[in-house]
């Protein structure tokens, strides 16, 4: 479109009528939507990409290996389709902040896409390989792309929470772009890497490691149940150290988060009974309790996440009246309620779907049932 | 290698690698998933097991398909706002929703039906499974349609207004310029744009004739081999029947998006056909030739004459016996040309192998008839091979009607929507078959429409703006330097070079690039190890398997070939 061509139609055009524009809350409830989506991804993937996590810490040869990736292997797929909805969603909802933040974290989002592919790949692959390198290198494959997916994720959100450098049409901003020399060839992952993002980061490993381990000790008996208990004070530890390091920075870096909300302060409250019974439930081997109790984690996480950010969708670290709002990134009042009717009609489905995976495959699994061989 | 450094060009390779390689699974899983509901069909009916055999192969078939098909659609959900930001921005209220509604199509069907598809042989009634499967067969074919629909949406945008962006309530403003944003106005003129009707039925034909020769190249196989005769002759058989459809179909309904390109996309038909200027006679048909961009000329050319016209027309002289021809690409500024090229090789490869399938199909059931189909040892060569054109024909398909959309992401509104803008273009369609207030037409301010003396073609005139701005038809032969042009109007369109993430470097997405193409070399690997391994193994097979827990494997195994439930206890393994 031709710049005059713009101006002179819209010199003499009325503002836009109000009854096309989306009122407050429909904006405020497709916030709400996403996080749900957000949360439910971050649930299921979140114990998916877990077991790849503690894959070679649990699991101490491939035979018992192998009992990961039985347990995994029916439902990663599943799990996937609520980032696509997520994605999907912000697209339609408020496609300003999707255009910004997805340019913005190109670079990260391909790295994620790239290890979530390359886990289903060497998933599948494994379960055709024969020989003993090859089953090696897929579980290599496995879990450092399921360790790299789970950092990066959370050096975005964190970098997200703390807002990055966007200028007013909403587009990131190298680092390094005021400089003569331009920014750094590495600028485009960088910018996102604070000492709060990347102990986001970390928070994000230690949190789905354990919320994985939960699971496996959830579908898995025998020895691979034994391990866990072995490996779980470890796993505890670091998790708490770093939300504790976690919440010392964010206090420190992110301005929204020193202002106190109901639903942060609930989320906290929740999030520190659940690490409590956690722990508990553990001594008394309480293995759904266990698993409900790291469920819980993750979603006070997004919660706070949530509550965090809000009313942004994205922060610009540069000016805070760059940032973008949900409210002005909204789509018409006839896209969301059309897109609400359709995101009702369609949870349903998925959770039905996702309600007849598991049952299918329900049982546990055990290391006496990997047939000796394949030990390899 | 300039281009390596240009962020727009590298956007669009990147764009055309990820969906090219998304598009080689679905249009295979909703053919399939045609076959497949015919084989419960026929299954529920006669009962007899070699049905139930057939069916349960190619169910483990169309997983494999529908796994990878979900793999690199989660790819193609985030590039837009990765590489296409700022078009995600403009389109967002219109096409995101389009896009949205495709995701949650893909998980009606997966949900729960696809489940039970897969995993429900042995646990659900076999009219359920049927059902499940119809509903498995309808759900892909839905998503195609909202993708459809929203690519339609961008060719031939209809349904929406372009308004300033408000931010805290008043128009949002970037260095000086207003930013605007395409809205919705009309949900149905959305979705129901010209060509959306046209372009979708083409599809599926399209992806009909992938789904059939994915089957009738792999039974031919078996056939040619003499193994697992029972099922594959009857795959054949059915497979035969859709194929016929999908490639007949795919000739005219490909016609149908020709005559549809002409009135709408004008430039893009001359493109297609290489048609660089403007003749006032009939236009040909080139059969054979090259076009040359920097001589805007074609070489070698060899054509039908008068056959392009027929083709468009349907008839080669108007009312007054003028001759009718084609508007070339003389008539837009060079800028606003497509790579000819590109569109004009993608689009005779698509009619080419088209062609070819059509061969194929006729023969064999010429030879199918006469009983002597499965001795003609060339024929099932030809099927088996059959699969290549069929695949290769859908892409070409597709770059022909991407490139040939260039320069623009978002085409400008055809003139025959918006007729307040009628004065914006020239290219006015009159069809008598059409009632008069869907007519295309040349159209000037004050005109009455008799004044055009009756219906005809305004193709072959020249068009001249005369001084008080006003259009008129010049009858053919009359000097073109007069000004004749098709000009789009721009206020309701977007261009590509103005869609692309400004946010970018190039070195960033041809990393990407590489990324991806390792990706999909690993995927590419996957799929050929499971289809060898399955083709080999054949549907007669029951041999327990590897007993180990990939999603395929799992899938392989609810569908009775490992017998126990996580496939180990007592599972022997090779
Ligand atoms: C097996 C697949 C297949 C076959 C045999 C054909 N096509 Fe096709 N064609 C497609 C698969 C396809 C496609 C991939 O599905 C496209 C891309 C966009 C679309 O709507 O369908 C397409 C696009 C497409 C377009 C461009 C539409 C646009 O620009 O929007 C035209 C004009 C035709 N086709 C015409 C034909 C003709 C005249 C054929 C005669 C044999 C033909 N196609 C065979
Ligand atoms: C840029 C365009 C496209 C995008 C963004 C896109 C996006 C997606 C996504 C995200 C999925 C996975 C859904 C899931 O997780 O269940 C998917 C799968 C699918 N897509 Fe696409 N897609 C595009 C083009 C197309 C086209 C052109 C067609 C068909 C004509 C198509 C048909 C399908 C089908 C049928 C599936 C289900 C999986 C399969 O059958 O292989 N898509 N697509
Ligand atoms: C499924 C088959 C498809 C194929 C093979 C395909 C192919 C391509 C190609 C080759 C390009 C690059 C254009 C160029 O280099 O000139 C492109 C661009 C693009 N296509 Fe498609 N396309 C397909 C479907 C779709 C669909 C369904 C959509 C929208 C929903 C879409 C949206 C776009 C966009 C936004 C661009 C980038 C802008 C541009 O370069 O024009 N494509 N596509």
């Amino acid at each position: 479109m031709s710049v005059a061509s713009i101006l002179a139609t819209f010199a003499t055009a009325p503002l836009p009528a109000a009854e096309i524009l989306a009122p407050p809350w429909m904006a405020h409830l497709w916030f709400v939507l996403l996080c749900l989506l957000l949360t439910g991804y971050a649930v299921l993937d979140g114990f998916d990409l877990g077991v790849g996590i503690i894959h070679f810490l649990i699991g101490r040869n491939a035979r018992e290996r192998t009992v990961h990736t039985n347990v995994i292997g029916p439902i990663w797929d599943g799990n996937e389709v609520w980032l696509v909805t997520f994605g999907g969603g912000l697209f339609a909802a408020f496609p300003l902040a999707y255009g910004s933040i997805f340019s913005a974290f190109m670079v990260p989002l391909v790295i994620v896409l790239f290890c979530l592919i390359a886990r289903a790949t060497s998933l599948e692959f494994r379960s055709k390989a024969t020989g003993r390198w090859t089953v090696l290198a897929c579980d290599l494959l496995f879990s450092v792309a399921s360790i790299v997916a789970t950092f990066v994720l959370g050096v975005a959100t964190g970098a997200v929470m703390e807002g990055v450098p966007i200028d007013p049409a909403g587009n990131l901003v190298l680092p390094g772009t005021m400089t003569p020399g331009g920014p750094g060839p590495f600028a485009e992952i960088t910018f996102a890497l604070t000492p709060f993002s990347v102990t986001c980061g970390v928070l994000a490993l230690t949190l789905f490691a354990l919320h994985g381990a939960m699971f496996l000790n959830l579908k898995a008996t025998g020895i691979t149940e034994t391990r866990i208990r072995g490996a779980f004070i470890g796993m505890y530890l670091a998790f708490l150290g770093s939300l504790l390091m976690a919440t010392f920075l964010a206090f420190r870096d992110v301005d929204a988060a020193s202002g106190f909300t109901l639903l942060g302060g609930f989320a906290t409250l929740l999030n520190v009974l659940a690490i409590v019974n956690l722990a508990w439930a553990m001594r008394q081997r309480g293995k759904w309790r266990c698993f409900l109790a790291s469920t819980v984690m993750v979603t006070a996480m997004i919660v706070l996440f949530g509550s965090t950010i809000h009313p942004n969708l994205l922060v610009s670290s540069l000016d805070p009246t760059w940032s973008i709002t949900i409210q002005n990134a909204a789509s018409t009042r006839a896209t969301l309620l059309t897109m609400f009717v359709v995101v009702v009609v369609g949870i349903p489905f998925v959770l039905l779907y996702t309600a007849i995976t598991y049952w299918t495959f329900r049982g546990t699994v055990s290391v006496e049932d990997v047939p000796e061989d394949r030990t390899a | 290698m300039e281009f390596l450094t240009d962020t727009e060009i590298m956007s669009r390779i990147q764009f055309a690698i990820t969906i090219s390689f998304h598009y080689l699974f679905p249009p295979l899983t909703i053919g399939l998933g045609f076959l497949l509901v015919a084989m419960e069909w026929k299954w529920l009916r006669t009962g007899d097991p070699v049905w139930e055999r057939t069916a349960r192969f190619w169910t483990s078939m169309f997983a494999i398909n529908f796994a990878l098909g979900v793999a690199t659609g989660i790819v193609m959900e985030f590039e837009f706002g990765t590489n296409w930001s700022e078009y995600s921005r403009f389109v967002g209220d219109v096409f995101g929703s389009m896009l949205a509604a495709e995701g949650l199509w893909a998980f009606f069907l997966e949900s729960g039906f696809l489940a039970v598809l897969v995993f429900g042989w042995d646990k659900v009634s076999r009219r359920f499974h049927f059902f499940a499967t119809l509903m498995v067969c309808l759900g892909s074919t839905f998503s195609s349609i909202w993708i459809v629909m929203a690519n339609s949406w961008m060719q031939t945008p209809t349904g929406f207004a372009v308004e300033p962006m408000l931010r805290d309530g008043v128009p949002w403003v970037v260095d000086g310029q207003p930013v605007t944003r395409a809205v919705l106005t009309d949900f149905f003129a959305a979705i129901l744009n010209p060509s959306s009707v046209n372009r979708i039925t083409h599809v599926w034909v399209g992806a009909a004739t992938m789904g059939s020769f994915f089957v009738l190249s792999i039974s031919a196989y078996w056939i040619l081999r003499g193994r697992h005769l029972a099922v594959a002759t009857r795959s054949f058989g059915l497979a035969l029947v859709l194929a016929a459809i999908g490639t007949v179909g795919a000739m005219m309904t490909g016609d149908a998006n020709a005559r549809m390109v002409a009135v709408h996309q004008p430039v893009k038909l001359a493109a297609m056909e290489g048609v660089y200027e403007t003749s006032d006679t009939l236009a040909p048909l080139t059969i054979i030739g090259m076009p040359d961009d920097a001589e805007s000329k074609m070489d070698w050319e060899i054509g039908v004459p008068g056959a392009l016209s027929a083709l468009v027309y349907r008839r080669l002289h108007d009312a007054e016996g003028h001759p009718l021809s084609i508007p070339g690409l003389d008539l837009v500024p060079e800028d606003d040309r497509p790579m000819t090229a590109v569109v004009y090789a993608c689009f005779h490869i698509m009619v080419g192998c088209g062609t070819f399938l059509v061969g194929v199909v006729g023969l064999g059931i010429y030879h199918w008839l006469r009983g002597s189909l499965w001795n003609t040892r060339w024929l099932l060569l030809m099927f088996i091979i059959g699969v290549f054109p069929a695949a290769i024909a859908n892409q070409t398909g597709w770059f022909t009607a991407e490139t040939g959309r260039q320069p623009w992401v978002v085409h400008p509104a055809s003139p025959r929507v918006d007729p307040d803008q009628g004065a914006m273009s020239p290219l006015w369609l009159v069809d008598p078959k059409r009632p008069e207030s869907e007519q295309v037409r040349l159209w000037t301010p004050g005109d009455p429409v008799d004044d055009l003396a009756g219906w005809h073609y305004p193709y072959g005139r020249r068009i001249v703006t005369d001084a008080k701005g006003e259009h008129r038809i010049l009858p053919a032969g009359v000097d073109p330097e007069e000004g004749a042009s098709i000009s789009y109007d721009g206020t309701k369109s977007m261009r590509t070079s103005d869609g692309f993430s400004k946010a970018l470097r190039s070195g960033a997405v041809l990393w990407a690039c590489v990324m991806f193409l390792l990706i999909y070399l690993m995927l590419g690997m996957l799929w050929f190890v499971v289809l060898n391994h399955k083709i080999h193994k054949g549907p007669d097979d029951h041999t327990p398997g590897d007993g180990e827990g990939g999603l395929i494997v799992a899938m392989r195994r609810a569908l009775g070939e490992i017998t126990s439930m996580t496939g180990l206890r007592g599972g022997g393994s090779k």
